[in-house]
């Protein structure tokens, strides 16, 4: 029978890309970058998109995701992931698709995401789906999924004392992160300062435009094989060292308690596989939807206690030059964000273990975690990586 | 008090509402208030989930302002006295404060089902 760490190191990362970013017009579709990720994703692992038999995938208003990607991208996987529990979906695909190969089930995986919408709203393309019903919270018109991030911050705030100065010092990381990322969103667009994300548009007390992620076009792609195999590849494997994850409401409303995720429990599952804990970690892709995410993350994956994540991030902590480096790519924040940033979490990741970070690379980096979150903090997924000086 | 096994639970809430009242349920196993409505116990399974009408008191949990094209307004989370929570909004204030006790009440809506909002109960913080 197996077990849980019967996961650990069994799988890898061998290939990893990011489709065109941002802006990509009108013209294009969403189904075209997860497309565009994937072939370079399997380029970049040195196989052919034929050799994929496990797939993984969401492309945003597609219901049967795999069906459109299986046929665009002209494969008949023998195992096939299209389960969504948001932003977080990618880790979790990692996760799954680390067991499936485990158990035979598959032995090349890829994990696809694609989403326009910028282009969408170019071309006034309306948001699929209706209202779900029955619904409890639609009659107040909460902004989602803002408005849920906002509760949870303003009880943050209320019970922790965490200061808007201090949620602020997140997005100021995390630009500043981003002018090290020729492929960021606001790249070349300078610093940001404290004043001006508490100043900036109010979006939903206390959360103003700049606590709030982009909004961008955007694709990716992961590919992942047996650690056996994967050492004769292209690239110097990445392991999956550790993964978890929990799931605890989907409306805002039914949140145990909205200062804790249960990101306390993803973390825990991927620790106890991965024999480690957060004073091992190098480098750290948190899902930053919202500035108090970082904050909470912090907190949840234990890198200081309840409550104190605000005072945590101060001072530069988590900024270039700071004593630990948080979302190295600029993050959902100032990097890209197409509705579902997981996948850009876990490629930041396996960059920065590969050393291929450019000016962001965290010198001597060999284990990191990637941290996905969706909904209204509702699921969580952590997972720990490491090079094979790792193992 | 109407049977839920035999009824619909959304139909059942609307009811309420149509009667000016906020109801919730009781599992009448593990002792648990319930809400929304539902089929069955999400703390233990049971379907011995007796309708009850809640008193409407609660204190504020959170609040955030939803700064909207046309207009601002709030949207709470609320904790009813009886042991559950929903999602609302406070009437007589925009930027009510989390500890504030509050008061539903039923508002109609055009074009919609009645909804429960609330008021601040008076004493409580300045707006």
């Amino acid at each position: 029978m197996l077990t849980p760490q019967d996961l650990r190191a069994k799988a890898a990362i061998v290939g990893i890309a990011e489709s065109d970013l941002g802006d990509v017009g009108a013209q294009r579709y969403a189904i075209e970058l997860a497309g565009q990720a994937a072939y370079r994703a399997v380029a970049d692992a040195g196989l052919g998109m034929k050799d994929i038999d496990g797939l993984f995938g969401c492309v945003m208003g597609r219901f049967m995701s795999n069906l459109d990607l299986g046929e665009y991208l002209g494969i008949q996987p023998r195992y096939s992931d299209s389960g969504n529990i948001g932003g977080s979906s990618f880790i979790s695909y990692l996760f799954h698709a680390c067991a499936a190969i485990q158990a035979g089930l598959c032995d090349n995986a890829l994990i696809v995401y694609g989403s326009t919408p910028r282009a969408d709203g170019l071309r006034r393309q309306m948001p699929t789906g209706s209202l779900e019903r029955p619904n409890y919270e639609a009659p107040y018109r909460p902004r989602h999924p803002v408005t849920g991030y906002a509760l949870s911050t303003a009880r943050h705030m209320h019970q922790y004392g965490t200061t808007r100065e201090q949620l602020a010092e997140v997005a100021v990381a995390a630009r500043a992160w981003a002018q090290l990322n020729p492929a960021a969103f606001t790249y070349g667009k300078g610093a940001l300062s404290i004043d001006e994300v508490i100043n900036s548009k109010a979006v939903c007390s206390p959360l103003t435009v700049r606590d709030c992620c982009l909004v961008t076009d955007g694709g990716g792609a992961v590919v992942v094989t047996r650690a056996d195999r994967a050492r004769d590849l292209a690239n110097p494997p990445v392991y999956m060292l550790g993964a978890g994850e929990a799931h605890s409401h989907r409306s805002i409303s039914q949140m145990p308690d909205l200062t804790t995720t249960c990101a306390t429990e993803s973390s825990q599952r991927a620790y106890a596989m991965a024999g480690l804990g957060p004073t091992d970690i190098d480098v750290l892709q948190l899902y930053d939807a919202f500035t108090i995410n970082t904050i909470m993350f912090l907190e949840d994956l234990g890198f200081c206690a309840k409550g104190e994540g605000g005072a945590f991030v101060s001072a530069g902590r988590i900024a270039p030059g700071g004593s630990l480096a948080v979302n190295t790519n600029g993050g959902g924040l100032s990097h890209c964000h197409p509705g579902m940033y997981g996948i850009f979490a876990l490629i930041e990741a396996v960059r920065q273990l590969r050393g291929d970070a450019g000016a962001r690379q965290c010198p001597g980096a060999e284990i990191a975690l990637a941290h996905g979150n969706g909904g209204q903090f509702s699921s969580q997924v952590t997972a720990i990586l490491g090079t094979g000086a790792a193992l | 008090m109407s049977d839920i096994r035999e009824r619909a639970p959304y139909e059942c809430f609307v009811e309420g509402l149509n009667r000016g009242v906020l109801t919730y349920q009781r599992c009448q196993r593990c002792i648990k208030a319930v809400f929304y409505l539902r089929t069955n116990c999400p703390g233990c399974g049971s379907v011995e989930l007796e309708l009850n009408e809640s008193r409407g008191l609660g204190t504020l949990y959170s609040s955030s302002v939803i700064f909207d094209k046309e207009q601002a307004y709030n949207v709470v989370l609320v904790d009813l006295d009886e042991g559950f929570r929903m999602m609302s909004t406070v009437i007589d204030c925009l930027s009510p404060t989390i500890g504030d006790r509050v008061q539903a009440h039923v508002e109609a809506q055009e074009g919609a089902d009645p909804r429960v909002v609330f008021q601040r109960i008076q004493g409580v913080s300045a707006c």
